[in-house]
C-alpha cells in the first residue's frame, strides 16, 4: 500500500509474530485511527465515574456498573477492531493476548500493557499497564481507595469482545496504581471457548 | 499567629478591586498588616491565591506560577469539588514542597 518493502501486514495467511503484531498496531494506530484530545476523554471518563459514585454510593456496585458498560462496548468495538486490523484467528490463547496488548489497546488507547504471569497451562495472562490514559490526574477520595476499581470498564470491554469471538473469558484488576499498589494489573482467565464455530475455511 | 486567617481575609476585597485593574494574574503585594506584606494571585476562573510573608521572601511570582499549576492538576480530578476545600495530602506535600524552593522563609 505504501511501497514499504518491510511491512506486509495483511498479504500473508501467517499468523502474526510478536514483531509483527506491534508493527501492525503501530501502523493502525498511525494511520487508521482518528484522534481525540487527551484531557477530553480523561475528563470524560472521570466525570462518568464521578456520576456513578454519586448515583449508587456503593463501590462495588459502581464496580458492576463500569464492567457492564464494557461489556456493552466490547461486543460492540469487536467488529470495528476486526475490520481495521483484519486479524484472522489466532493459534492460541497467549496470541490472543499478544493480539489484545499490541494491535487492540494499541489502536484504542495508544497503549501496550505487558503481558505477565502466563500460568503453565496457557489459560491465564496479566497484563500490566505502565500508564493509563484513563486515569490521568485522579486521586481517588480515601473511602473510594479500598473498594472502587477505577478502570473497571477496560474488564468489560476485553470480556464483551473476547465473547464475540467464542472465548468467554473472566477480567478482572488485582492491583491498581490509584489505589497505592505498585502497578496497575490486570488478570485474564479463559473460562472456556463457546461452541458454535464456523468451520474453518480449509475443507 | 492566629492573625494570620484574619490578614488573608481582610485583604480579600482588596484583591477583588485590584484584580480588575489589571490583565496580569500575579498581583504582587496588595496589602501590608505592620511586617506582613500580603501578596495575590487571581486565576482566570476566579480562584484567589494569597500569600503572607515577610517583606524578604524570593520569587514569589514562580511560587504562584507553579502553584496555579498544581491547582489545574487538582482540578483535574474528577472527584474533586469545584469550589470546595482542597483535602489532598499530595496537593499539601508538593505546594510545600515548592514553598521551600522557592521561598526562602
Amino acid at each position: 500500500m505504501q511501497g514499504n518493502p518491510n511491512t506486509n501486514n495483511r498479504s500473508t495467511a501467517a499468523l502474526p509474530s510478536g514483531q509483527r503484531a506491534k508493527q501492525t498496531g503501530e501502523d493502525i494506530w498511525k494511520s487508521r485511527t482518528d484522534k481525540i484530545n487527551a484531557e477530553l476523554f480523561t475528563l470524560t471518563y472521570g466525570s462518568l465515574v464521578a456520576q456513578l459514585v454519586k448515583d449508587y454510593e456503593d463501590y462495588i456496585e459502581v464496580n458492576a456498573q463500569l464492567d457492564k458498560m464494557g461489556y456493552n462496548m466490547g461486543c460492540r468495538l469487536i467488529e470495528d477492531f476486526i475490520a481495521k486490523s483484519g486479524m484472522t484467528k489466532c493459534g492460541s490463547f497467549v496470541e490472543t493476548a499478544d493480539v489484545i496488548s499490541k494491535i487492540g489497546f494499541k489502536m484504542y488507547l495508544g497503549i501496550t500493557p505487558t503481558i505477565t504471569n502466563v500460568s503453565p497451562d496457557g489459560k491465564e495472562f496479566s497484563l500490566v499497564f505502565e500508564e493509563n490514559p484513563l486515569a490521568e490526574f485522579v486521586e481517588l477520595p480515601d473511602e473510594a481507595v479500598r473498594e472502587l476499581w477505577y478502570s473497571n470498564v477496560l474488564c468489560g470491554v476485553l470480556r464483551g469482545a473476547l465473547e464475540m469471538v467464542l472465548l468467554q473469558v473472566e477480567c478482572q484488576f488485582v492491583s491498581d496504581v490509584l489505589r497505592g499498589d505498585e502497578s496497575t494489573e490486570m488478570k485474564v482467565k479463559l473460562v472456556k471457548v463457546l461452541d458454535e464455530e464456523v468451520p474453518a475455511a480449509d475443507e | 499567629k492566629h492573625l494570620n486567617q484574619f490578614i488573608a481575609h481582610s485583604a480579600l476585597d482588596i484583591v477583588d478591586e485590584a484584580m480588575w485593574g489589571t490583565n496580569q494574574m500575579y498581583l504582587k503585594v496588595v496589602d501590608r498588616f505592620n511586617d506582613h506584606h500580603v501578596s495575590a494571585y487571581v486565576t482566570p476562573s476566579g480562584a484567589k491565591f494569597m500569600l503572607i510573608h515577610e517583606a524578604s521572601t524570593g520569587d514569589v511570582r514562580s511560587f504562584f506560577t507553579d502553584l496555579h499549576e498544581l491547582y489545574v492538576k487538582v482540578m483535574m480530578n474528577p472527584f474533586s469539588e469545584v469550589n470546595g476545600a482542597i483535602d489532598s495530602h499530595q496537593f499539601d506535600v508538593k505546594v510545600r514542597g515548592i514553598a521551600r524552593k522557592y521561598l526562602s522563609g
